[in-house]
């Protein structure tokens, strides 16, 4: 190879090394990859970058700069298939032994040089531009990663405030506004629901009182929130209900004694209203939507 | 008026190269139309559902109008591949193995996105918006991993398609500098004493729809992986509104690069009508630096209601959708206007449809600047404006494009001509059909009807009605295209010329 | 006549401008064919008029939309009355009953769940106004209502399969 080539080459040895020194030892005053996902993603998209180049120099390196051989194409499976290893490398769940065992986390490290520099590698023997092209496009994904990928905002703040705000008026709530404003939305301000959609409260609130362990599962579905298949009067749904559980337990029980009441329907004899105690215990019980949706399948109702 | 076709500006490696790359074409067209077709079926379906004309289930709906999006985008996108690859194939060698492998992931990928959306009944639309995908699904799990292991498959066949048209356009024309026209541009003068030619207009459509693919392919992947993730792991979070920037770049991305993939057929088969020439000019290559740039830039118009958006990001989108009619307007639209002004030109089908889609990309266009207006935007943004002004430019250009190369190619090698009757039934048909189709929607979106809307709200169902209308005099007019078409094939093959082998040069072009 | 429908307008005649061009051009076409270098030189005059004119039109339209932008408007209104709006599936939430005639409110808008659209149509039907609703994120959409009578909610960012019966209303007096 020549001698421009040569240094060319030699080049970007140095400065894919660099970005690796960058990467690890943090100048200028770059965030410790400790403190938060976003930094990590950021050392990360140096050593990425750092691979690229030391793929092109290697590639370089060993084809000089003579024309691509004629069985390249085999060379676009890595090409195309390293970058999304890379985006897959970038996966932000934290294990802790890859911080308590420095070999293991140092291989991680590795990896991201290794497939980017396979990236580059393959893609620089299929084309020489398109060597370069993957890289960019390889570097710009990692570091897009720190923007949004294991980083997201909390919930906002002005939901934990009305959340609040509601429990304030627990006691002042009427019934049938709570009705509208949280359920009639799918179930229907007359309690007729959306056939094959939404089950009806309408009629069918009695049945579920009715049946052994009705009454306890009505409770957890408010708490829980139901999802998976099942039938209500002959007719199939597989939809899912959100949990409500940020309702306090006064407004879930005047919620229960709203639909238990209303459109025709009667709480069966021998039964109370629901009292905000009952619900109270019956929040401690967490299960997950499909855990109620099975309990919806041992009833016994029609 | 030119009574016979002239193929001398056919460049080709060799008859045999030119026969692969038909047969390349003719797949991705044949399954890309097919498919389209029948989401068009589907799409009357929905339309007649918003018309209360049939009763249907709303997480059926749903699931099939997220079938319908990411199909018709992928067969669409299917046909602007195809093109594509069968005319840069004509410049320069490639490989068809390639082709075929591209083909066959896009292909395992839609078949994943039907699975899922039909038998699934996933219906989070092709948006895909996180994180609907994974809240409160009212699909079961496997079918959220089968549409997005379906959509990584398609990009992967895009990916592959994308790199090797780039490698082609950049080896036939000597990298970046010769294949995006630079010395003619910035050197003319040494360029024309150099003899050397610019790429023809089609090889600027197809450097800059590779190129910019390839961006399009990074931010699939750059959600794509996420995603994944997620639904391998849901204790992974990821940042929602990164997700809808990310999200929107890659769908805007490719939606848009079909129209500037199809527009290639044009460039090549409305001159064939007549006796001119459209030739690479500066003009026309700073348009496509222009549209390459613009594209990149104005995917923003999309999150214009999210007030959260940094403003400078927000002004770029405006500035950059603007921008990004004048390529349309005063190079592609008017050089193709140029071309029919008292040309003689001879107006068959393909021809026909060629120019109504250069018309349907005017009018679609204007729709689009209009909504690209912030203040217009807050009052149209998810109305049935939006879908008004896409399906102008993939029903009223982009489908008519592919639709106007393929009568091309029939009318070339028919003995027989499409009487006057029967252009004027098929022409009468079909762009009065997409016509009434459009306008329901642009009225609907005018009125404020919301779209993705299962049950509209009145005037949602009534316009959807004259929509439905426009949809099955739009499908029947296909109809009597389809029967057109199988009768010219019929009708016997004239024998073609033999083409002239590479390096000769050839009079005129 | 609403915005909608002026734009509408706008659009229909630009139409009908667009559709004479093409199809005076197509029948132009008809005919003995005119030498084609003849025409380039005229045509190519005409373009370079077309782009300065379709140019300025662009600059233009940004110069005069942008003075129109609903974002920092809600900072702007200072001691406007805010709601807070909470929009989960299918429901939103803290919405007052009444909202009073002519007064500036700012609506703070977020979402537990999923991307949401926050939209407010007026008595007659007319979209006034819409903001998304975000998981994570909030965003405030400033509105005036001069009309008064009962005003509709709309989702309008799907958002599952019940997206087209999200919906609320408050009165205006």
């Amino acid at each position: 190879m020549n001698g421009r080539f040569a240094i060319g080459t030699g080049l970007l040895v140095a400065v894919g090394v660099a970005l690796i020194g960058v990467g690890l030892f943090r100048p200028w005053g770059l965030p410790d990859p400790h403190e938060s996902i976003q930094a990590h993603h950021l050392q990360h998209f140096f050593l990425v970058s750092a691979g690229g180049l030391l793929g092109i120099a290697l590639a370089r390196f060993l084809a000089g700069d003579k024309t691509p051989d004629r069985d390249r194409e085999r060379w676009l499976v890595p090409a195309i298939l390293a970058p999304v290893g890379v985006m897959f490398a970038m996966w932000p769940t934290t294990y802790p032994y890859i911080e308590a065992i420095p070999l293991l986390h140092a291989t991680e490290h590795g990896v991201f040089i290794a497939l980017s520099a396979l990236a580059t590698f393959s893609a620089h023997r299929f084309a020489r531009p398109i060597g370069w092209l993957l890289g960019g496009f390889s570097a710009a994904m990692a570091l897009a990663s720190s923007l949004g990928f294991g980083v997201a905002p909390g919930p906002s703040p002005l939901i934990a405030a009305a959340e609040a705000a509601q429990a304030a008026t627990a006691e002042t709530a009427d019934p049938e506004a709570l009705y509208i404003q949280n359920c009639a939305g799918c179930h229907q301000p007359e309690g007729a629901g959306l056939p094959g959609v939404f089950p009806p409260l309408a009629g069918n609130v009695p049945s579920l009182l009715a049946a052994a362990g009705g009454r306890d599962y009505l409770k957890l579905v408010l708490h829980n929130g139901m999802q998976g298949p099942i039938s209500v009067g002959g007719q199939a749904y597989n939809g899912a209900m959100p949990a409500w559980g940020q309702l306090g337990d006064e407004q879930l029980a005047a919620l229960l004694n709203h639909v238990s009441t209303s459109w025709g329907n009667q709480l069966p004899s021998g039964q109370e209203p629901f009292a905000s105690t009952e619900l109270a215990a019956a929040r401690a019980e967490g299960l997950t939507p499909q855990q109620v949706q099975q309990l919806r399948q041992e009833l016994d109702v029609p | 008026m030119a009574a016979t076709v002239d193929l001398t500006e056919v460049r080709t490696t060799g008859p045999s190269d030119v026969m692969e790359g038909r047969r390349v074409m003719r797949l991705y067209l044949a399954t890309g139309l097919t498919v389209a077709v029948l989401l068009m079926l589907a799409g009357l379906v929905m339309r007649m559902a918003q018309a209360g004309w049939l009763g249907l289930d709303p997480a059926f709906f749903y699931s099939l109008l997220t079938l319908h999006g990411s199909g018709m985008i992928t067969a669409l996108v299917l046909c602007g591949m195809g093109g594509v690859w069968y005319l840069t194939r004509r410049e320069t060698p490639m490989s068809a193995r390639l082709a075929l492998w591209s083909y066959g992931l896009i292909v395992a990928g839609v078949a994943l996105v039907v699975l899922a959306t039909m038998l699934g009944r996933f219906a989070a639309t092709w948006t895909f918006l996180y994180p609907l995908t994974f809240v409160n699904p009212t699909w079961p799990n496997w079918a959220t991993g089968a549409f997005l292991i379906g959509m990584v498959l398609i990009t992967v066949g895009w990916m592959l398609w994308c790199i090797q048209i780039l490698e082609a356009v950049l080896r036939r024309y000597g990298g970046f500098r010769g294949a995006l026209g630079w010395d003619l541009v910035f050197h003319p003068k040494a360029f024309k004493e150099s003899g050397r030619e610019p790429p023809p207009p089609q090889m600027l459509a197809a450097t800059v729809t590779s190129f910019n693919g390839l961006f399009a392919a990074s931010a699939a992947t750059l959600i794509g992986v996420p995603l994944v993730a997620h639904w391998l792991d849901p204790a992974i979070v990821i940042d929602a509104l990164w997700a809808k920037n990310v999200t929107y770049f890659f769908g805007h991305q490719f939606a848009n690069l079909i129209i500037y993939m199809l527009v290639a057929l044009v460039y090549v088969g409305l001159p064939r009508y007549t006796d001119r020439k459209w030739k690479t000019s500066t003009v026309l290559v700073l348009g496509w630096w222009g549209t390459m740039t613009f594209i990149l830039l104005n995917y923003s118009h999309h999150l214009y209601l999210d007030f959260v958006q940094p403003g400078p990001v927000q002004l770029l989108g405006v500035m950059a959708s603007y921008l990004s009619a004048i390529p349309v307007a005063v190079v592609t639209v008017y050089g193709g206007l140029m071309l029919v002004w008292r040309s003689g030109m001879r107006w068959a089908l393909g021809s026909i449809f060629m120019y109504a889609g250069l018309t349907g990309w005017i009018l679609g266009g204007v729709g689009a600047l209009l909504d690209a207006a912030i203040p217009f935007n807050v009052v149209f943004h998810n109305t049935l404006w939006v879908p008004a002004h896409f399906h102008g430019y993939l029903l009223g250009a982009s489908f008519l494009f592919a639709l106007g190369w393929v009568f091309l190619m029939l009318e070339e090698r028919s003995r027989s001509h499409t009487s006057l009757a029967t252009r004027w039934l098929v022409s009468g048909t079909v762009l009065g059909g997409i016509a009434l189709f459009l306008m329901s929607f642009y009225a609907a979106g005018a009125a404020g009807v919301p779209r993705r809307y299962a049950v509209e709200p009145e005037p949602g169902p009534i316009l959807a009605g004259w929509g439905s209308v426009g949809a099955i005099v739009l499908i029947v007019g296909l109809l009597f295209a389809l029967g057109e078409g199988v009768r010219l094939w019929r009708a016997g093959r004239v024998t073609v010329p033999v083409e002239r082998q590479p390096g000769v040069a050839v009079e005129g072009t | 006549m609403s915005l909608q429908g002026n734009i509408l307008l706008i659009y229909g005649i630009l139409v009908v401008l667009v559709l004479a061009v093409v199809v005076t051009i197509a029948r132009s076409s008809v005919g003995a064919p005119v030498d084609y270098a003849r025409v380039q030189t005229r045509a190519y005059a005409l373009r370079r008029t077309w782009f300065w004119f379709l140019l300025g039109a662009v600059i233009l339209a940004f110069v005069v939309t942008i003075q129109f932008l609903p974002y920092g408007a809600a900072e702007a209104s200072g001691e406007a009355t805010r709601y807070t709006v909470i929009a989960r599936q299918y429901s939103f939430g803290g919405l007052p009953e009444v909202i009073p005639l002519g007064v500036t409110v700012v609506f703070e808008v977020t979402a537990t769940d999923v991307n949401h659209g926050f939209a407010v149509y007026d008595p007659k039907g007319n979209l006034e106004g819409q903001v998304q609703a975000m998981p994570g994120y909030d965003n405030h959409l400033e509105l005036t209502f001069d009309e008064r009578g009962l005003y509709e909610v709309r989702c309008l960012e799907y958002c599952g399969i019940n997206h087209h019966n999200m919906r609320a209303s408050f009165e205006v007096r």
